[in-house]
């Protein structure tokens, strides 16, 4: 059992203490917005923030989160930050095949929550954890530049 | 015949689609609210009983929705959305009102004149272009001949846009207000189509339609996938590639909590369980006793030494022009070039959903080949494939890979050995190490030149083996036996050569290989670039030049290499410790020249800029094509600086993002793109951006530090 506010609700999860975030939030709680991509920390496609930090779930055990505060991207849109980045995503039109997009946009609201005019090796650095297979990089910097003048 | 290539479009095509039903089938497909968010509300409401369909493709409801029924899989390349501006186009419906509904495995949905389905090939736009424009039309036609009949006047008379219909004396009606009149009429035979200027979708860069979905972690992958009572299974994979299994203990990993059952497959050892966790983390707890695997002992240098054997052999000859061995040329360039086995590596493990009811099965997933999925799963169930329905949803990547059927039959496998649905879902590890790759190719390039600087002859030979028997699309190997996807790129070429041969040898280690994002044209365009470039150089010509000295007769080709001149600079000289270098390439019905800046610090190359020019013929979304040739550009920049999927003693040496590592933000060049545009018909723009980008910057490495690269990848 693990107590822990995700998006802002507590709650209690009935899992082992070593299963990692990633997979309790998609098969225990049934948020699947937060997606697998390596299960070894390399793509970032798994990225939430705990206490407000980027964390890659797949790497972070629920031990971990214990008494912790989670949100996921399906939440992340009630921040300020989150929602000007999701706006911003929609203007520039970022996605294409939207797999490793949840794991960008938590990257990137973490990055502008903490920093709100990051340059552009602060975007690089904040970003480089996250693969995107499309090619969808230009856009996604182009986007945070938006969601940072917003 | 070739579906991949054809542009049909009959009148029989349009007449047979347009009369497939399809109702009943697509209850249980789940995408309610997949278009944009404003029309999600609407969306739930749909159908109402008396909603207008004039197609198996649309769907007007009385409050004005269109529904789209579309039957490609979007993976990324936008074709929602460039499907919904063909249809759109012509059916002036507002764009905020269609709703895009993933259709059902049915032939309404494959190819036009075959049925066949599937979405590859940079096909989709080419094959849709006048069928789903022909159904817009049909469907606008009816709704304003109802119009016309309730306000007496003529139909001549009435404009349409934004699902508006107006009169001539300031009538107006909704679609929605219309539904149920144009019902009751006849399907009009002879659409006539919009001209170019008339057009408001096409041509424009509306922004994609599930964007929404994407950015909230609303859309669902198959990954996601969730039905009452569904299972979830991993398979243990031999290490050494496609060894059998001989014999397995489960015993510890049945004892682990919600571990439900193990049992051996074609393809391995599955385990089966409550959710991933639960049965990835019992993996280590199989024990398995694996059978010689066909691949032992395989390593890459004898590999490579079986490839350099085959290229000594007589190859089939695929083109052929002049006579290469009459020609006596001042100087020769002689190149031989070997590209590695590549992994699609999708950002969205493999993965499926399966479930198999006595006399039917239902499958639920990325797929991008529905009517092989249908055949795959039909044959391990012993049932009719026309009774196995199809469920596609989005998915994270295809690049190719998701045509393959391994992950299918180990799901349909799986799914009948239980008797309850499954969901199997790879690890990164499974899905790096389940071959199914671009092949390793070996090519011999040789090229003369006479006492001018003239092109006389090129003489090409590829070792390679033959991807289309591979994937069982037999209808891609020519009458003559050779397979076009081996030859393509090298075959046709657009430069006037006196005197050309190419020839493939088929050569197959055995180890699976597939569809490959631009296929053939991922390797051949490669050698023959760097070859140009090479020839350039001893004839003492410009690159540019050069090229558009052998493409003196070809309009389009000339444009392009103008125009790419001009964006990058290419007339003022290099910037110090930048290497130039550019590549012009035909496929998949585009032609694409990219010009790149490069630096180079110790062994590591930066490519700094990337200039894109396309010439698609029509562009029906330029800010999608756009991020098509982004797209193209990182996926082959990738490739090239380090993608490489090698074996010893017939394990696959690569596993994670780490030793197969894509481009990352870091790495990300400047990009600029120009569109020229054409006006006849719509070219692919999937694939064609990505093969240029490897000859461009091994050209740039040339020009930067003199040498020519033989082996890829680059940087390793």
């Amino acid at each position: 059992m693990t107590t822990f506010t995700l998006n802002d609700e507590l709650r209690t999860i009935d899992g082992p203490e070593d299963m990692p975030l990633l997979w309790a939030l998609r098969d225990l709680v049934e948020l699947k917005g937060t997606k697998f991509g390596c299960g070894a920390g390399l793509c970032g496609a798994c990225t939430v923030h705990l206490n407000g930090e980027a964390v890659r779930s797949c790497q972070t055990s629920l031990a971990e989160v214990a008494n912790g505060k989670v949100t996921t991207i399906e939440f992340v849109g009630s921040t300020e930050v989150g929602r000007k980045v999701q706006a911003a995503w929609v203007e520039i039109d970022v996605p294409q095949c939207g797999y490793c997009q949840p794991g960008q946009i938590m990257s990137a609201t973490a990055l502008l929550a903490d920093n709100a005019a990051p340059n552009a090796q602060q975007i690089t650095e904040a970003m480089s954890g996250n693969i995107c297979r499309c090619g969808t990089y230009a856009r996604i910097r182009q986007a945070i530049e938006l969601a940072a003048r917003s | 015949m070739n579906p991949f290539t054809h542009n049909y479009l009959s009148r029989r095509g349009f007449l047979a689609s347009g009369a497939v039903s399809v109702g009943g089938l697509l209850v249980a497909v789940s995408f309610a609210g997949s278009s944009q968010a404003q029309t999600q509300t609407s969306s739930t409401q749909a159908d109402d009983g008396n909603a207008f369909k004039p197609s198996a493709y649309i769907e007007v409801t009385t409050d004005g929705i269109v529904n789209m029924y579309v039957g490609k899989s979007e993976m990324g390349q936008g074709i929602h959305t460039g499907i919904a501006q063909l249809i759109g186009d012509e059916l002036g419906c507002a764009w905020e009102n269609i709703q895009i509904v993933q259709a059902p495995a049915s032939p309404a949905f494959g190819f036009p004149g075959n049925g066949f389905m599937v979405t590859g090939g940079s096909t989709s736009i080419r094959t849709e272009w006048q069928r789903m424009r022909s159904m817009g039309a049909a469907a606008r036609m009816m709704l304003e001949e109802a119009a016309a009949k309730r306000w007496a006047v003529n139909v001549g008379d009435l404009s349409t846009a934004n699902g508006v219909i107006s009169g001539p004396t300031g009538q107006t009606a909704n679609f929605g207000e219309l539904v149920v009149d144009a019902s009751q009429l006849d399907v009009p035979a002879n659409p006539s189509l919009k001209p170019k200027p008339a057009r408001s979708l096409i041509g424009t860069s509306v922004k994609r339609l599930d964007t929404m979905q994407k950015i909230t972690g609303r859309a669902e992958f198959g990954i996601d996938v969730q039905i009452p009572e569904l299972l979830t299974a991993t398979v243990v994979f031999p290490p050494q590639l496609l060894a059998p299994v001989r014999s397995f203990d489960a015993t510890r990993a049945l004892a682990r909590p919600g571990v439900q059952a193990a049992v051996a497959i074609s393809s391995g050892v599955a385990v089966i369980g409550d959710h991933y966790w639960a049965v990835h983390s019992a993996r280590d707890d199989v024990s398995v006793e694996w059978g010689e695997s066909t691949f032992a002992g395989l390593n890459m240098e004898n590999l490579r030494a079986g490839y350099r054997d085959a290229l000594d052999k007589d190859g089939i000859i695929a083109e052929t022009k002049g006579d290469v061995s009459a020609v006596n040329g001042a100087k020769s360039v002689n190149l031989e070039i070997e590209q590695p086995f590549l992994a699609h590596a999708c950002m969205e493990p493999l993965n499926l959903t399966v479930a198999i009811n006595g006399e039917s099965a239902e499958v639920w997933g990325p797929v991008q080949a529905q009517s092989w999925v249908q055949q795959s799963v039909g044959e391990i169930a012993g049932i009719d494939p026309k009774n196995v329905a199809v469920h596609t949803t989005y998915l994270g990547g295809g690049f190719g890979r998701r045509s393959a059927q391994d992950f299918v039959k180990a799901a349909a496998e799986i799914a009948k050995a239980v008797g309850k649905p499954v969901k199997l879902v790879y690890s990164r590890e499974d899905d790096m190490r389940a071959a199914h790759y671009r092949p390793f190719n070996l090519t011999r390039a040789h090229g003369t030149l006479d006492n001018e600087g003239n092109l006389l002859a090129l003489d090409i030979k590829v070792a390679t083996p033959s991807v289309s028997s591979w994937a069982g699309a037999r209808f891609l190997i020519g009458k003559d036996g050779v397979d076009e996807q081996a030859v393509e790129g090298l075959v046709n070429l657009p430069y006037d050569i006196p005197n050309v041969r190419v020839s493939w040898v088929e050569h197959d280690t055995k180890i699976p290989v597939h569809f490959w994002r631009a296929v053939g044209s991922s390797h051949n365009p490669f050698v023959i670039e760097s070859l140009m470039d090479d020839l350039a150089l001893d004839a003492g010509v410009e690159p540019i030049a050069f090229r558009r000295n052998l493409l003196r007769d070809e309009p389009r080709y000339l444009a392009i290499l103008n125009k790419l001149e001009s964006d990058a600079g290419w007339k003022q000289p290099a910037p110090q410790g930048i290497g130039r270098g550019i590549a012009i390439v035909q496929s998949f019905g585009s032609i694409v020249a990219e010009a790149v800046e490069i630096s180079q610090d110790s062994d590591d190359i930066r490519v700094e800029k990337v200039f894109c020019v396309i010439d698609c013929g029509i562009a029906v979304n330029p800010g999608q094509i756009e991020a098509q040739m982004h797209s193209s550009i990182v996926y082959g920049l990738g490739a090239l600086l380090r993608g490489q999927i090698t074996i010893d003693d017939g394990v696959v040496e690569q596993s994670n993002f780490h030793d197969f590592e894509p481009l990352r933000h870091a790495e990300m060049p400047q990009i600029s793109v120009s569109i020229i545009e054409g006006n006849d018909k719509p070219g692919g723009v999937g694939e064609p951006g990505l093969p240029p980008i490897l000859p461009a910057v091994a050209n740039a490495l040339r020009a930067l530090t003199g040498k020519r690269t033989l082996r890829l990848p680059m940087v390793g």
